[in-house]
């Protein structure tokens, strides 16, 4: 008897707990489709009499959220792929490669990661300003095209591939390069899924960046867009959560089919600490 | 061959390997790490001719003497206090909540690790509007308990706590994800061992589940602690660009924000940044200090 | 393709060697094992066969051309690995594949050769699984398959058949051979396992300490072992060792006097001990007691002491228990004299005539 009822007690308190959780997002959702005066009724309305699906239309006509949207998509396919290239090639060295200067190039490395990156925008400010790239992809990119972080993530991975299956690929005569590409790589598929997942949520949520190196429409993106709407739009909370919600939404879907890669990859990244 | 020692030629084509990567993290890391380390130290500066005509530390003795850059260093360690042991302890409770939860498990992990994967700036919108004094959610919910609407956003005494719920809520589901593959390691056969010799449940949780979970919880913290002292984004979308009513929540890379982006005081920002470094510099020794001692891995 | 090492010496930290000196030819052709117990150089000498090492000093020559420079690339050998190393990610076909498509060999080229492969190794009906999908053995012949692709000079089996049970191991053993036979490419097999070794090779290399210790057909490594190591390292049951002095009076006027004096363990195998006088091949009759007999199997063993040593017979079948205390014989095949240094000075065909 005690036991059934700590287990309803249990549940009760994990469904309370998840639906605390839910809620901004319920709340948010909700008020994207409700009229103007609905949303400040008192006590709130949960579900709008009708659903406002103008609302989206119009939040998406009076701010330029598609140049955003591509904004974004450009800026994150770019940067998570030359992320990617970068790292991957690099991970290998640390992996396989011997050279001269090697552990001591990785601790240094290794102190990077200590550095805050609030620190860096400065200097990088500087330098992109001279080379004229303020306000341009190449500032909202470059930056971001290495990270050690990645690089020691898969550098782990490729280490812990059996030395076994690389001897065979020299075997079968394949030179480091393509051993790296056709074997090593594929191989490691789910390392590269998971750390490309969370790659590409942080650049598409990427905030403080973004906003210092853009200062026109035509290169902001969602999350700058989206702040920058809130000027626009005043006191109008649907329109605003309509807005929020379409930001959201990409990396809500992503994460629901990639739930397993970017939990592993948490677990993997979060636990080397 | 595979014991071949490292050579010039091995170099010169692990070099190409590194080389993308070099180019980039020196140009945007090492070397701005050097440079704002510098910046920090120039008296005189010239942005558009990127020329220095004075070095020295009067940009520290200027943040040492602004009541400004002190509150943003208070602030800042009040959130991290704030922030940091609740996020921990909740996120520990519920991790060994969802731990015994058999039925649909994946689902409530799934809604407990959402804020993750949401942007700062969306939901912080989000809350902004769940803080409105008059049609906000939050104060809904108090008022079921007879509380007074509360001016989150604009009454100073109550913005930086408005700062904190959000963000405790945003950094649950991280956590929650560690501590659950922290449960997940814990080797089976020590549950049996102690309950052969006789352990029950709860000696079992205190002198086994808790121990054990010592790396991650200890991992968890100082995770917590180093990103908290970095809050930003949530700061700017929450109040829509200002650093809260009365500077409430005016935080150090705030202050730096501020300097740098709106006053273009560089060489200050830059000292602001080298003090936000130091005080990380300082948690990551006490963490190796710590755990070289006290973590049992 | 003929093998020769020439005053090869391997050293992985510059300190120890972990191959002394070695000098040895193997025939083109013939299936080769490399015998020894861990630790002894088989997988360095190997791998330095392969080219996924280099040796610190000495040459190795395929045929009459130096390759001690090349890698294993130029060296085209084909390897099987202990764990199959399998990559996981490629169906069988393209596992087998892989060697030729790192040759550029053309798409439609490659699978009509991995197919006649898979056909020699009997896959050819696990084409487009995953290697995880298959058994042991079946991963084994997909390694075996993939190794032979690209026609190798040399085919390298590196302890191929000891992740496998023990029926699957004497099947696939027998699969090598098969293969070898058919493809008639020279082959060189390590193995810790003298069974494998003695049923597959046409010539074995015993490798111990980094050094060759006897390098022969399976039979004369048996019966004309070169040292004490080798003898008690072949054969099962392990040959009886007993000090020489035990055997000197009964051995007196039989083995030469100067021989006799130079012994230091004689070394008789299980099956040199015999019930009833042969005649022409037996060496000495002696006396003893039988302490315990068993049987089990077509296997039966007789415990005996003799002179206060023990020996262990395996053809003492039936004289068990009645009468412990009895004569038996010594034979001349099967029984040796080691030296001090273990260096064999009396026994084996050369000297039993």
């Amino acid at each position: 008897m005690a036991k059934k009822l700590s287990k309803v007690l249990l549940y009760l308190i994990v469904i309370l707990g998840a639906i605390t959780m839910l809620i901004p997002f319920l709340w948010m959702i909700s008020t994207s489709l409700k009229t103007a005066p609905e949303t400040i009724a008192v006590p709130p309305i949960w579900i709008p009499k009708s659903l406002q699906w103008g609302n989206y239309i119009k939040a998406w006509n009076e701010a330029p959220f598609g140049q955003y949207f591509i904004n974004s998509i450009i800026v994150t396919v770019v940067t998570t792929v030359g992320q990617l290239f970068t790292s991957i090639l690099a991970a290998f060295a640390f992996a396989r490669l011997k050279f001269y200067g090697k552990n001591i190039l990785f601790v240094i490395f290794l102190g990077t990661m200590m550095i805050p990156g609030e620190m860096l925008i400065i200097p990088n400010f500087v330098t992109l300003s001279h080379l004229g790239l303020i306000d341009h992809y190449g500032a909202l990119i470059l930056p971001w095209l290495a990270s050690f972080f990645t690089v020691f993530t898969l550098r782990q991975t490729f280490q812990s591939t059996p030395d076994q299956i690389y001897y065979a690929a020299k075997i079968d005569g394949a030179s480091d390069w393509k051993y790296l590409w056709q074997v090593l790589v594929p191989m490691s598929k789910s390392t590269i899924t998971a750390v490309t997942v969370l790659q590409v949520i942080g650049s598409w949520n990427a905030f403080m960046w973004p906003l210092i190196v853009t200062n026109s429409d035509k290169m902001r993106t969602l999350p700058v867009g989206l702040q920058a709407f809130t000027t626009d739009a005043g006191t109008q909370y649907q329109l605003l959560m309509a807005a929020s919600t379409f930001v959201i939404i990409p990396m809500v879907i992503l994460y629901i089919f990639l739930q397993k890669y970017i939990i592993a990859g948490i677990s993997k990244a979060g636990l080397k600490g | 061959m595979l014991n071949e020692k490292a050579s010039f030629k091995s170099t010169a084509k692990a070099a190409l390997y590194l080389l993308p990567m070099l180019v980039i993290t020196i140009t945007f890391n090492i070397w701005p790490i050097i440079n704002s380390f510098l910046m920090s130290l120039y008296t005189k500066y010239d942005f558009y001719t990127d020329k220095v005509s004075g070095w020295g530390f009067d940009n520290f003795v200027y943040l040492w003497n602004d009541p400004d850059f002190h509150l943003a260093v208070r602030n800042t360690l009040v959130f991290v206090v704030g922030v940091v042991p609740i996020t921990v302890i909740l996120s520990l409770i519920i991790a060994l909540l969802l731990n015994q939860v058999k039925f649909i498990s994946g689902f409530f992990r799934t809604v407990y690790f959402l804020p993750f994967v949401t942007s700062t700036v969306a939901i912080a919108m989000v809350w902004n509007w769940m803080f409105h004094s008059n049609y906000g959610l939050v104060n809904y919910f108090l008022s079921w308990f007879g509380v007074h609407p509360i001016n989150w956003l604009t009454d100073p005494h109550y913005a930086l706590l408005a700062l904190i719920i959000m963000s405790i809520w945003k950094s649950l589901g991280f956590n929650i994800i560690l501590f659950l593959v922290g449960l997940n390691n814990i080797d089976h056969g020590y549950y049996e061992a102690a309950e052969i010799d006789g352990a029950n449940a709860r000696q079992r949780f205190w002198n086994i589940t808790i121990p054990m979970l010592s790396p991650i919880t200890f991992l968890v913290s100082v995770n917590g602690i180093i990103g908290s002292f970095k809050v930003f984004d949530e700061i700017f979308a929450l109040f829509q660009g200002t650093p809260g009513p009365g500077k409430a929540d005016l935080t150090i890379v705030y202050y730096l924000y501020q300097k740098f982006y709106t006053e273009y005081k560089y060489p200050i920002a830059a000292a602001s940044g080298v003090v936000l470094f130091f005080l990380i510099l300082l948690v990551t020794l006490v963490q190796l200090w710590y755990s070289r001692k006290h973590v049992h891995y | 393709m003929k093998v020769t090492f020439k005053d090869v010496t391997m050293s992985y930290d510059g300190k120890t060697d972990t191959l002394k000196d070695l000098n040895f030819t193997i025939p083109d052709g013939t299936l080769v094992s490399l015998l020894g117990p861990s630790g002894g150089g088989k997988t360095t000498t190997l791998n330095l066969i392969s080219g996924l090492l280099a040796p610190t000093a000495g040459q190795i020559f395929f045929g009459d051309t130096d390759m001690t420079k090349k890698d294993a690339l130029a060296r085209k050998v084909g390897m099987v690995f202990q764990n199959y190393s399998l990559y996981p990610h490629l169906s069988v076909l393209d596992n087998i594949a892989f060697p030729l498509k790192m040759a550029k060999v053309s798409k439609a080229e490659r699978h009509a050769k991995a197919k006649d492969l898979a056909k020699l190794v009997h896959v050819e009906d696990q084409l487009d699984k995953k290697p995880g999908a298959l058994s042991g053995g079946q991963q084994q012949r997909v390694a075996i398959a993939r190794a032979l692709a690209k026609s190798p000079s040399l085919l390298l089996l590196d302890e191929p058949l000891s992740n496998l049970d023990a029926r699957l191991r004497i099947e696939m053993r027998e699969e090598i051979r098969r293969i070898q036979r058919e493809t008639g490419v020279t082959t060189i097999f390590v193995t810790h396992d003298q069974d494998e070794a003695l049923h597959i090779s046409d010539n074995i290399m015993v490798l111990a300490n980094g050094s060759i210790q006897q390098f022969s057909s399976p039979q004369t490594l048996y019966d004309q072992p070169n040292n004490l190591f080798v003898a008690k390292f072949i054969g099962e049951p392990v040959i009886n060792t007993i000090p020489a002095q035990a055997l000197a009076a009964d051995l007196a006027g039989i083995v030469p006097e100067d021989i006799l004096k130079q012994a230091e363990t004689a070394g008789i195998r299980s099956e040199a001990l015999i019930p009833y006088d042969a005649g022409e091949n037996v060496l000495a009759k002696l006396h003893g007691k039988i302490t315990q007999s068993s049987k089990y199997g077509r296997e039966a063993t007789a415990n005996i002491t003799y002179n206060g040593e023990h020996l262990l017979s395996t053809e003492m079948a039936g004289v068990s228990g009645s009468q412990p205390e009895l004569d038996f014989y010594l034979t001349k095949s099967g029984f040796f004299l080691f030296d001090q240094s273990g260096a064999l000075i009396f026994g084996g065909e050369s000297h039993a005539e």
